[in-house]
């Protein structure tokens, strides 16, 4: 191995095991040290704590996910300074017959060019992910500048939860599908939904009182409650019953909402995500609002 | 009194053997100067890599926390 002479051992181990966990054990000539420290790193780490991540309480979301981060960098970490020290205590290990340059870089492309990216695309797609809120259509309960985490194992074959009414979901735009939209499931296919002014009624019952003076009004649907704030608007007059495969959804800020009254029903299978917790929230002038950090989403 | 490195020194240990050039020194290949495109590719395969496999392994651990916008 060329680098050999212009590294030491260890600092070219190092080097390899800060690029890809492992990689650097692999130059040790210890493969079995270098698979273990690889799976540790790409299925324990984030897949298999974003799996439990979303099956834990909602408010253990945050936890869980600090945990899978810290996870993933602490045996990254153990892997550079493994390496290092290996190569220090056998500065001269018999060199194996497979290790070459050739069987190096296909290792490190197939693992950073293909496992990574497939890990990461299915942890986003499938089990977790962020998404930041620039709008103010679903406050109260969700502000503008949250940042939130979605539960993206939701309305799949074989996912655990199927979408209910008071859902928060996480949708694809129907008028504009590289949008994605955050809003409230109101009604599921096959059900009657009725506005009059500021009151809904899902296959007449009532999701809650007439509004407030200060405009909100407190509503609940199969054990789910919260707050619907309407302002000044003028209400609606809607009528309409969801059609099979659809749903139809509300901002819970009803007088600043682009929603199911203006874009009608969205298709079921566009719901993507179910937000759960928030983990960031910045005001618009800038200020953090640290009191919104781990704000469950109900 | 005779100080240990002088018993050393008189021992004569640097005397190397009479066919130690052509059993050693013979056997030693002059190091040959690699082409200097060669060195300027082998850096720039190196920091390429190191970049390219650092942010494929931040861009992994933070999978869960790289946010898209939600309206």
């Amino acid at each position: 191995m060329r680098y050999g002479r212009i590294f030491p051992a260890h600092w070219r181990a190092a080097l390899m095991s800060m690029v890809l966990p492992g990689f650097g054990q692999l130059a040790n000539g210890r493969p079995n040290r270098a698979i273990w420290l690889f799976l540790a790193f790409a299925l324990i780490s984030v897949p298999l704590m974003s799996w439990l991540a979303i099956r834990l309480p909602q408010a253990m979301t945050l936890p869980a996910l600090v945990s899978s981060l810290a996870a993933a960098l602490g045996i990254w970490s153990y892997s550079i300074v493994d390496a290092w020290r290996d190569a220090r205590h056998r500065p001269r290990a018999p060199r194996q017959v497979w290790q070459t340059g050739g069987v190096y870089a296909l290792v490190f492309l197939t693992c950073n060019a293909l496992i990574l990216p497939v890990l990461v695309s299915y942890v986003r797609g499938h089990q977790v992910a962020s998404w930041r809120i620039p709008s103010s259509s679903m406050a109260p309960a969700i502000l503008r500048g949250d940042v939130l985490f979605a539960d993206m194992s939701y309305n799949c074959p074989g996912c655990d939860h199927a979408v209910e009414r008071g859902d928060v979901a996480i949708f694809t735009y129907p008028n504009d599908r590289t949008l994605v939209y955050v809003k409230r499931v109101i009604g599921l296919p096959g059900d009657r939904v009725r506005i009059t002014g500021k009151r809904v009624w899902v296959n007449r019952l009532a999701l809650g009182d007439a509004p407030a003076d200060d405009g909100t009004a407190s509503e609940r649907i199969d054990g789910r409650q919260w707050l619907a704030d309407w302002g000044d608007t003028e209400g609606a007059e809607l009528d309409l019953t969801v059609p099979p495969g659809m749903v139809f959804v509300l901002g819970d800020n009803r007088g600043n909402s682009k929603d199911s009254r203006h874009f009608g029903s969205v298709p079921l299978r566009d719901v993507a995500g179910r937000a759960r917790q928030v983990w960031f929230s910045m005001a618009p002038g800038g200020a953090v609002r640290w009191s919104r950090l781990g704000q469950a989403i109900h | 009194m005779t100080d240990p490195f002088d018993e050393l020194l008189e021992r004569g240990l640097l005397d190397p053997p009479a066919d130690f050039v052509a059993r050693v020194m013979l056997r030693l290949e002059p190091r040959r100067t690699e082409p200097r495109w060669r060195s300027w590719a082998r850096y720039s395969a190196l920091v390429g890599g190191a970049l390219f496999g650092s942010a494929q392994l931040l861009t992994f651990a933070l999978a869960a926390w790289t946010a898209g916008a939600a309206f």
